[in-house]
């Protein structure tokens, strides 16, 4: 037995397969042994003759290593109401590490055990006078008790194991049972109770957000695994399948056995997996010069050591620099266990790092959410809805100017009594809302007392984090912002919209949108001021229903250009009011973009420029007349004063010759050349006065000046035998009578003149309705006038010629007047010989006209 | 101032007092010279294409000039001019404006249209004859 020197576990891969490895005291490697189970080992021949002694011995040391297993700690209750029973368990358990064993022989006895006390496990018979099994299972259920129970029981009807495992039971163990097979039940329960445990502590952790990080450290964590105190490691041997497959099986326990010397001895494969290294590399080694140490661990690990050899336990939390880089936090237990007179040294580590790793996320996580909270100046809150009891956060209290001592003792009262009336019951109805579930969240704007006075916006939102056993609102957190400079921001954003609402609106000039298309998308109420139609019958339409045909291409060929990306300005056409009457508008566009840069419509503005148009209009007219003026002048009354001073010439010499019949024509020519010159001038004269200021208007009926004129024409009528058909013309005129008089009489007159070799002259008057306008036509038979003149005869001093009557102004006055009353005048003729008939519009001057805009 | 035949100048115008001053210096210094007046262009064309009251062509002989007046009623004399210039056969004979007008514009559209002088009536009567005997020499 002394040649032994170590046993090793190389791996456990299978709860009953270990491989050892045995080295004598001269180093040398004494025995391989592959594959061993506790029932059968497997021994290499190579060593056949000591396999006994090894066995024995590696046995027993193994056995009482795992003994000093973690589990010692754990309070058992046994309940049996067979003696023999429980005198042969409580053995079986002491045997095996479990020292703190409670017996009760029934079901009365266990429930009052319990009542007292709380095992982590009860091994339960089912089976017992009185109250039994279930009934125990029952009462612990009841009770809320976190007990891990294991049903031993001779009974196996599917009944009672269905019932004993609604009523909790963790596993189920079948009498007669093996020893082995419910030692292995019981580490199970033990680890579901460890598990449960710490589902437990995390719960709690949880629900108590106020738990300060610091809590959190690794000390916290371990806290659990020690409060029940630390147990001396048990030197009894026990079943060593119950312990080996437990504890190797724990992917996170590290596990490793040291000579009294500190070398290492034996190491699992989790451990060698930590380092990635062979057994090899370690064995044998110095446990503190080991690749699982880094230098910051190694003065505590000295110490754990040096109190091992003294015989004490200890337990401290090593963080560990790795060979694949990363850090793993791992709780280590030093045991010193003492086999026969050898010391060994058990190291269990149980690799926290995960749990470490998940605290400091959520510590990070908390951080982060803290800081969002701080950088966004947010208050937070939290409130009880059941008891009115809130939590504010300082800076909640910072919003509104005070420091949160300044508001305590706080209440759901201090957020009342802070919060506006008015907002105050529209928050109440968006919190019933949420508490009702109608809303996923409670939000809303509110306005909350400032300590100066003023209020401050809040914008304050919330949800429900916990809810009562019968659906009602537990606990409820949120936040506030404050948005008064959002709130102050959107009020003026609001009143510099009022303001420049009201400009545009009271603005003269139409401000409009249009699409790319042409329709408009908005105008401003200027355009029912100006043009008569509400907006709505703008809105949606193509700007061409409302301008004139021959202004659209010139329209057109603008946003052509506003279209090209430009802003343009001054294009000039005619718009129709909404009674008819064409307006001059002027327009500025600019092109309206998309963020691409693409044209997506027009924005503009419009004014009316009909007066101005009009006044341009009458002045071109007026240059047009002067320069017809002037050709007159330099032509047509030249040529009477070439004839006279020709004549004059020739008169001299006349008189010379004393040629008396050749005197009286001279004179005669130049007589009738004076005459032309007079009628010229008078002519002039009364074409310059006819002006566009109406200071004799009156209203008459167009019938009344029609006859009026008749009656002063009938000499010339009679005298070239003209027979006249007048038929009603129903019109009202408001204007100048003398004015609508020269019209009428100007037309006769001018058809008396150009009756031509007409026998029978007929001179036809009427007034007809064509489309809006009411046209009034004095029609003759008499030559007619060719097409290509129709418009020229309207010209001043068209007519005017030496050879014909009348100063050729006649037709040129009556444009004239017409054009006074908005009105146009044409002629219509088949052609010469045909007859003419010339017509003209005054709705300028038409009263029904006008009292129907 | 004779010619070896006698010339024929057809003076359209409007105008009595105006044609008269025309007939009377033709009559008076230009022996040699035929003189047809007509009042107005409509009547003047009949004559040229021998027409109407012309039909007879002893009594409307080919002009070997026309005199035209610019300002007259139905057919001006522009218009006149354009029917004259646009007739393959009538083109070749010459026509010269005799008008009161001096503006820019009567002159430039009687050169457009093809006139082949423009002439501006003086007040003066010896002036006129003057005018008349170079107008003679250049075109008969």
């Amino acid at each position: 037995m002394s040649a032994i020197k170590n046993t090793l576990f190389l791996t456990s891969g299978h709860p009953s397969q270990i491989f050892f490895r045995c080295h004598d005291y001269n180093d040398h490697t004494l025995d391989h042994y592959q594959s061993v189970t506790v029932d059968s080992w497997h021994i290499d021949n190579h060593k056949r003759a000591n396999a006994e002694t090894v066995k024995e011995r590696m046995t027993r040391m193994v056995e009482s290593l795992l003994c000093a297993n973690p589990t010692t700690p754990f309070e058992l209750l046994v309940v049996d109401d067979d003696q023999g029973q429980l005198q042969s368990l409580q053995q079986l358990l002491h045997t095996s590490g479990y020292t703190n064993v409670k017996l009760a022989s029934g079901g009365d006895e266990a429930i009052t055990k319990l009542q007292n006390n709380t095992p982590h496990l009860i091994l339960l018979d089912l089976q017992m006078p009185g109250i039994d099994g279930l009934k125990v299972l029952e009462f612990h259920q009841q009770t809320g008790l976190a007990s891990e129970i294991v049903i031993i029981s001779g009974e196996t009807s599917f009944h009672w194991v269905k019932e004993a495992m609604r009523l909790g039971a963790h596993d189920f163990i079948r009498k007669p049972y093996k020893p082995e097979e419910l030692l292995t039940a019981i580490v199970k329960a033990l680890d579901q109770f460890q598990e449960k445990r710490h589902q437990r502590a995390e719960k709690k952790y949880n629900a108590n957000s106020t738990i300060d990080p610091d809590t959190l450290s690794p000390e916290a964590i371990k806290r659990p695994e020690t409060e029940s105190g630390f147990q001396p490691p048990s030197q009894e041997l026990a079943y060593p399948q119950a312990f080996f497959s437990p504890f190797f099986e724990q992917a996170n326990y590290l596990a490793g056995v040291l000579d009294h010397d500190m070398h290492l001895l034996e190491v699992n494969l989790r451990a060698l997996q930590v380092i990635e290294q062979p057994a090899q590399a370690v064995i044998g080694q110095p446990f503190i010069n080991t690749p699982w140490w880094c230098e910051e661990d190694k003065p505590r690990l000295s110490e754990a050591l040096d109190r091992a050899a003294a015989g004490q336990a200890d337990t401290f939390v090593a963080t560990h620099s790795t060979a694949c880089g990363r850090p793993l936090s791992v709780q280590f237990s030093v045991l010193p266990v003492n086999v026969g007179d050898e010391l060994y040294v058990k190291v269990m580590g149980l690799d926290i790092s995960e749990r470490i790793h998940h605290q400091h996320e959520l510590t990070a996580q908390r951080r982060r959410l803290s800081d969002i909270l701080e950088q966004a100046h947010v208050g937070t809150w939290k409130w009880n809805v059941q008891t009115g009891e809130t939590l504010f956060s300082e800076r909640w209290a910072e919003i509104i100017g005070y420091r949160l001592e300044e508001l305590d003792p706080v209440s759901v009262d201090t957020w009342k009594q802070l919060t506006h009336p008015d907002d105050l019951k529209a928050s109440g109805k968006l919190l019933e809302k949420h508490f009702h579930r109608e809303s996923p969240y409670y939000e809303c704007e509110a306005r909350r007392r400032h300590k100066d006075g003023h209020w401050v916006w809040v914008l304050d939102r919330g949800m429900i984090a916990a809810w009562t056993d019968d659906g009602k609102p537990l606990l409820m957190s949120g936040i506030n912002q404050d948005i008064t400079e959002r709130k102050q921001a959107e009020e003026a954003l609001r009143e510099s919209e009022t303001k420049y609402r009201r400009l545009i609106e009271n603005t003269h000039d139409i401000i409009y949108s249009l699409t790319p298309e042409g329709v408009f998308t908005y105008v401003s109420p200027a355009w029912t001021i100006l043009l008569g139609h509400p907006v709505t019958e703008v809105e949606g339409h193509l700007f061409t229903e409302f301008v004139h045909p021959d202004d659209q291409p010139v329209c057109f060929a603008f946003l052509q250009k506003v279209l090209a990306g430009q802003r343009q300005e001054g294009v000039e056409y005619r718009i129709q009011h909404i009674n008819g009457e064409w307006r001059w508008h002027t327009s500025n566009a600019t092109p309206v973009k998309d963020t691409d840069g693409l044209v997506i419509g027009y924005e503009g503005i419009s004014s009316d420029i009909t007066e101005r148009k009009q006044a341009q209009l009458s002045l071109e007219q007026k240059n047009q007349e002067l320069e017809q003026l002037a050709y007159s002048v330099s032509h047509d009354l030249k040529s009477p004063l070439i004839t006279v001073k020709t004549y004059a010439g020739m008169l001299r010499q006349d008189l010379q010759n004393g040629d008396q019949p050749q005197i009286n024509q001279d004179l005669n020519y130049i007589d009738k050349a004076a005459d032309k010159i007079q009628q010229l001038l008078d002519a002039l004269l009364q074409y310059s006065r006819i002006g566009t200021v109406d200071t004799q208007a009156q209203t008459l009926s167009a019938d009344q000046a029609v006859e009026d004129c008749l009656a002063a024409l009938a000499g010339i009528l009679q005298k070239h035998d003209v027979k006249v058909s007048n038929s009603e013309l129903n019109q009202q005129l408001h204007g100048n009578p003398l004015y609508f008089a020269q019209v009428w009489q100007n037309l006769i007159e001018n058809s008396v003149k150009y009756s031509g070799d007409q026998p029978h002259p007929l001179i036809e008057i009427g007034a007809m309705q064509q489309g809006q306008d009411v046209v009034f036509y004095v029609r003759d038979n008499g030559i007619g006038i060719a097409p290509e003149h129709n418009d020229r005869i309207f010209n001043l001093f068209s007519q005017l010629n030496q050879g014909s009557e009348g100063s050729g102004l006649g037709l040129a006055l009556v444009k004239k007047i017409i054009s006074i009353y908005q009105g146009r005048i044409w002629v219509e003729s088949a052609g010469e010989g045909q007859g003419s008939c010339f017509m003209f519009t005054l709705p300028g001057a038409l009263v029904n006209r006008k009292a129907t805009t | 101032m004779t010619r070896e035949t006698a010339k024929i100048i057809l003076h359209v115008e409007d105008e009595p007092a105006h044609a008269t001053i025309v007939r009377m210096a033709i009559q008076r210094h230009f022996s040699d010279v035929r003189l047809r007046q007509i009042d107005d262009g409509k009547g003047a064309l009949d004559y040229l294409y021998q027409r109407g009251s012309y039909e007879d062509p002893t009594k409307s002989p080919r002009p070997d000039l026309i005199l035209l007046d610019l300002r007259m009623p139905r057919i001006s004399g522009l218009e006149f001019l354009a029917i004259v210039k646009k007739d393959s056969v009538l083109k070749a004979i010459p026509v010269v404006i005799l008008t009161t007008s001096d503006l820019v514009k009567d002159r430039a559209d009687a050169n457009t249209y093809g006139a082949d002088g423009y002439l501006i009536k003086s007040g003066d009567f010896d002036e006129f004859v003057k005018m008349l005997d170079e107008l003679c020499a250049a075109w008969l």
